[in-house]
């Protein structure tokens, strides 16, 4: 017997397996795993950390000091270009222009454009907010906690600092609030509250509830009353629960007659994907603004 | 053609095509389903993206070696009308049969491709049938030119013995179809990388079916795939020569007929594979144009790894394709002057590999961080970057080229001087090389030109412009000098001395300055690599034309015995063919992984169980599967179509008797 027929096949089953052992070795190596990741939906910078280094993929072109191997863009840390790191260098940036370092963090993110390092290509970033990274705004706001805490070092942001965050996103943040992305007890950035007055019209909130002394251009069609009296609510309610109140009516349903449908649930509508989260802490500024002396 | 490989040819290919037009008119009923959240649909509990990842992949391996078997036979045909050696002809035929009995197999399972796509990712399928579905109309009525400018290629090959070039334009007719069936099939794939047409805030296609065929990716996409058919085709009928002169070959001149076959598939293979690395460096580009993410993804992401294998692979391919000149020259008389030139060049080309498939990033824990003082080695770092990899691909490809002259002159003797040649090399070598160099000189002017805002760098970047220009101006000029000494009869030194000034410059200059180019001004290294391929191709090209004339009607120091090469030679053959469907498995796996949880990047999401990027380990278990099975398939369809010879055998020899 020609000793090639057994010769090819076996060589050549060797060569395959040899290819497929060497993928299961390097797989090995890297510490790979299989299967999809599953990110908790907390604003915190734990999450933030892990969305820098996986889902975000800024890892691709960002390092941290000596983490990470990207040079494409601007190491966030510090190396021989930055003696100082970005949660320090980022409060000068943009400093004749009245930005504070939060602010431009978070222009960088939303715009990356707006300011691009010297040295580093124009258009090689794009909006994070947007596909296909596409961050939801918590999550960025995550990233940017776990940049503020000098990558992770410290413990937590100070509360004034994540307010700051959270102000500046306001300007940028342009993807409708999703309930599931809402989280309850979440901190509520100061809004504007007369920008707030336009939202509430615009949703056309004052179909269903009454606010003494104000008008509105469009009467609703319920004239008021299926929901309860708003006014002077912003001096028995917190911030806190008046989000919570919008993106998840069915949290606490008010005691009192026709606020119920049939169901046992709110009869408010869900107003999740159909506002911006700038338009959402405007629309709780309003909310609370509304006392009752006013 | 026996009546065998007739009926798989007909049957199977109408039966086929039908699928595959019924799986288009299928297409808008499906569409229809699409409108709202995300659907996807499993066969039992089987793994959807797996079947398809099966399927789609053997389809592709079928439909490469359909459409760059033609590629080789026209080619082939035309060098044996043009020599007169008839066994050209023959070996075009041959393979001309082979390709007969893939061609059903390849349209049967794009058929079942089709079907998998519109039933388990109506979704999916619904916006690409959207976008594309004038194109498939298309599609279909180019798969019927294909088939019958086949069967008539085949068919007429006799009929035509006397009119070749009728039959040339034929072929020409079938790689015409061929072609632009792939340019329409990869338009849809690289609109999956590189979605246009669609509104930036809706994401709802408004654009037309032209504007999204020509997406930014796929110009670069059919070019790689254009180069790795012909590639692919050569490897595969180099292994099936090899099969055949080891175990079914029954004489001497059986042995002598594959033995040739094997070195003209695995010339052409080579031939193809020399310009592919340039065509791959140019898509990547495009991709990180197109995408940074993508981009960053693929060599500095989850995909470096994969990269790393990939290099094992084309290592692999290099390896065996020196290896099988040095063992072949065993055949050939007079070969011995150069044997030992031979361990320098293995030399060159381990070390080469070995940087090429050196990582940048280690995966490391921490005691080893502490041992080598961070994250990198102070070293092997530099190794793991682009310049490096840049630097020893062109490395590799100089020293391929190299041993290639070597098995050219490996039985000439002594040499026609080219003075005493006529008029033709006088016109040629100055006519060629000034078509060649033409463009360096250009883009060396360009260099000099380029103002650093177009690339976002300050003005005092541009004195870094001016050494990769002048490295180019150098080149052309020892080029033309090159040329001028072989016209007086110095062609040999000018050859050392310019593919050496070459090796240096793009290895060692331009290698070197890439680190600095990195460091100083990143978005210029692009330019670099363009000028490290240009001085490559120009050195080459240059050397080439020389070769020619300085060996033309050279003296043989004695015939090439066909049929004497050794068993391993031939083993190096079908490793080269393994390795080749092999790396278009892992290229595939990394073309469609780029885009991560997205069908249509940054359009449509994948939200199917199956999002995640598989491990290396998932990718090359199931491309060596796919690679058992389709060696496993074509070599069946090649002994189908072998029984039809026996057949004409035994007839031919019962009318003798």
């Amino acid at each position: 017997m020609n000793p090639h027929v057994i010769g090819i096949p076996a060589f050549g089953l060797a060569v395959l397996l040899v290819f497929a052992f060497f993928g299961i070795w390097v797989t090995d190596l890297q510490g790979q795993k299989s299967g999809g990741s599953q990110l908790s939906g907390d604003i915190s910078a734990e999450a933030g950390r892990e969305i820098f280094w996986g889902k975000g993929k800024c890892y691709t072109c960002h390092s941290i000091g000596g983490e990470g191997s990207a040079q494409r863009c601007p190491n966030l840390g510090t190396n021989d270009q930055f003696s100082d790191p970005i949660w320090v260098r980022a409060a000068v940036r943009k400093q004749s222009e009245g930005y504070s370092r939060e602010r431009y963090i978070v222009e960088s993110i939303y715009d990356p454009n707006a300011y691009v390092v010297e040295g580093f290509s124009k258009g090689l970033m794009k909006p994070i907010n947007k596909p296909p990274i596409a961050l939801t705004d918590d999550e960025i706001t995550s990233v940017i906690a776990y940049l503020l805490t000098e990558a992770g070092a410290n413990d937590a942001v100070p509360e004034d600092v994540m307010a700051a965050v959270l102000d500046a996103q306001r300007d940028f943040a342009s993807a409708k609030v999703a309930t599931e992305e809402f989280v309850p007890g979440m901190p509520v950035p100061e809004g504007d509250a007369e920008e707030g007055f336009y939202v509430f019209e615009e949703m056309k909130c004052h179909s269903c509830h009454k606010i003494d002394g104000m008008e509105f251009e469009a009467a609703g069609d319920a004239e008021g009353g299926v929901g309860p009296d708003l006014t002077g609510i912003g001096d028995i309610q917190t911030l806190e629960y008046l989000a919570e109140s919008v993106m998840d009516p069915n949290a606490i349903i008010v005691a009192g007659d026709g606020f119920k449908g049939d169901d046992g649930n709110s009869k408010m509508p869900e107003f999740h994907d159909t506002m911006t989260l700038r338009e959402f802490i405007d629309l709780v500024a309003f909310l609370s603004s509304l006392k009752a002396e006013g | 053609m026996g009546d065998g490989s007739r009926s798989v040819f007909s049957r199977g290919g109408v039966v086929a095509l039908f699928g595959l037009l019924a799986c288009f008119v299928a297409a808008p009923v499906l569409a229809q389903d699409v409108v709202g959240e995300a659907q996807y649909r499993s066969i039992g509990d089987l793994d959807s993206r797996m079947i398809m990842w099966v399927v789609a992949e053997l389809h592709l391996m079928f439909g490469a070696f359909v459409l760059g078997v033609p590629i080789f036979a026209i080619i082939v045909e035309i060098i044996g009308i043009q020599t007169g050696d008839k066994r050209y002809d023959d070996m075009a035929h041959e393979f001309t049969k082979l390709l007969s009995a893939a061609f059903a197999t390849t349209a049967a399972l794009g058929g079942l491709l089709g079907f998998l796509l519109f039933g388990l990712y109506p979704q999916f399928m619904g916006h690409l049938t959207g976008v594309f579905h004038g194109s498939m109309y298309v599609y279909a009525l180019l798969f019927f030119g294909e088939t019958f400018s086949l069967y008539i290629y085949y068919y007429s090959w006799d009929r035509l013995a006397d009119r070749k070039w009728v039959h040339v334009a034929v072929g020409g007719a079938l790689n015409f179809f061929g072609l632009a069936i792939v340019l329409v099939a990869n338009s849809w794939a690289s609109y999956m990388m590189s979605p246009v047409g669609l509104d930036p805030d809706t994401l709802a296609f408004n654009g037309d079916t032209w504007g999204a065929l020509i997406n930014p990716l796929w110009l670069p996409l059919n070019v790689h795939r254009l180069l790795a058919n012909i590639v692919f085709g050569g490897f595969v009928v180099a292994a099936y020569s090899a099969v055949r002169f080891l175990v079914t070959a029954k004489n001497d001149e059986e042995r002598a007929h594959y033995d040739w076959m094997g070195y003209v598939g695995n010339f052409v293979g080579i031939l193809a594979l020399i310009p592919l690395p340039f065509a791959g460096y140019y898509l990547g580009r495009e991709v990180y144009s197109v995408s940074p993410v993508m981009g960053n993804n693929m060599m500095g992401g989850a995909f470096s790894w994969t990269f790393i294998l990939q290099a094992l692979l084309i290592a692999m391919i290099f390896l065996a394709a020196n290896y099988y000149f040095w063992t072949s020259m065993d055949r050939i008389q007079g070969s011995n002057r150069y044997a030992g030139s031979i361990k320098w060049m293995l030399f060159l080309l381990l070390a080469a590999f070995a940087v090429w498939m050196t990582p940048h990033n280690l995966p490391l824990s921490a005691a080893e961080q502490i041992r080598i003082g961070g994250q990198y080695h102070p070293v092997l770092k530099y190794l793991g970057l682009m310049p490096a990899k840049n630097a020893v691909v062109n490395l590799i490809i100089l020293v391929t080229f190299a041993n290639f002259l070597i098995y050219r002159r490996a039985n000439q003797g002594e040499t026609v001087p080219v003075s005493q040649q006529g008029q033709s090399p006088k016109l040629l070598i100055p006519i060629v090389s000034a078509m060649v160099l033409a463009y360096p000189l250009y883009y060396g002017f360009y260099l000099l030109g380029l103002d650093p805002a177009e690339l976002d760098l300050p003005a005092e970047k541009a004195s870094l412009f001016r050494v990769p220009a002048y490295l180019l101006f150098i080149e052309v000029m020892v080029a033309v000098l090159a040329c001028v000494a072989a016209l007086y009869d110095r062609g040999r030194l000018a050859q050392m001395v310019l593919l050496g000034l070459t090796g240096i410059l793009v290895t060692g200059v331009l290698g070197v300055y890439g680190f600095e180019i990195l460091e100083k001004a990143n978005p210029f290294l692009r330019n670099i690599a363009v000028v490290q391929v240009l001085l490559m191709i120009c050195g080459i090209l240059v050397a080439l034309v020389i070769d020619i004339f300085e060996f033309r009607n050279a003296e043989t120091l004695g015939d090439i015995r066909w049929g004497d090469a050794p068993a391993r030679s031939q083993y190096a053959l079908i490793l080269q063919c393994l390795a080749i469907v092999m790396l278009m498995g892992l290229m595939g796996f990394i073309r469609s992984g780029l885009r991560e949880d997205w069908h249509i990047y940054g359009v449509l999401r994948d939200t199917s169980a199956q999002s995640w990027t598989p491990t290396n380990a998932t990718m090359t278990i199931t491309v060596g599967f796919i690679t058992l099975v389709f060696v496993s398939w074509i070599g069946v369809l090649f002994w189908i179509a072998g029984l039809s010879d026996k057949k004409e055998q035994s007839a031919q020899g019962g009318e003798g008797a």
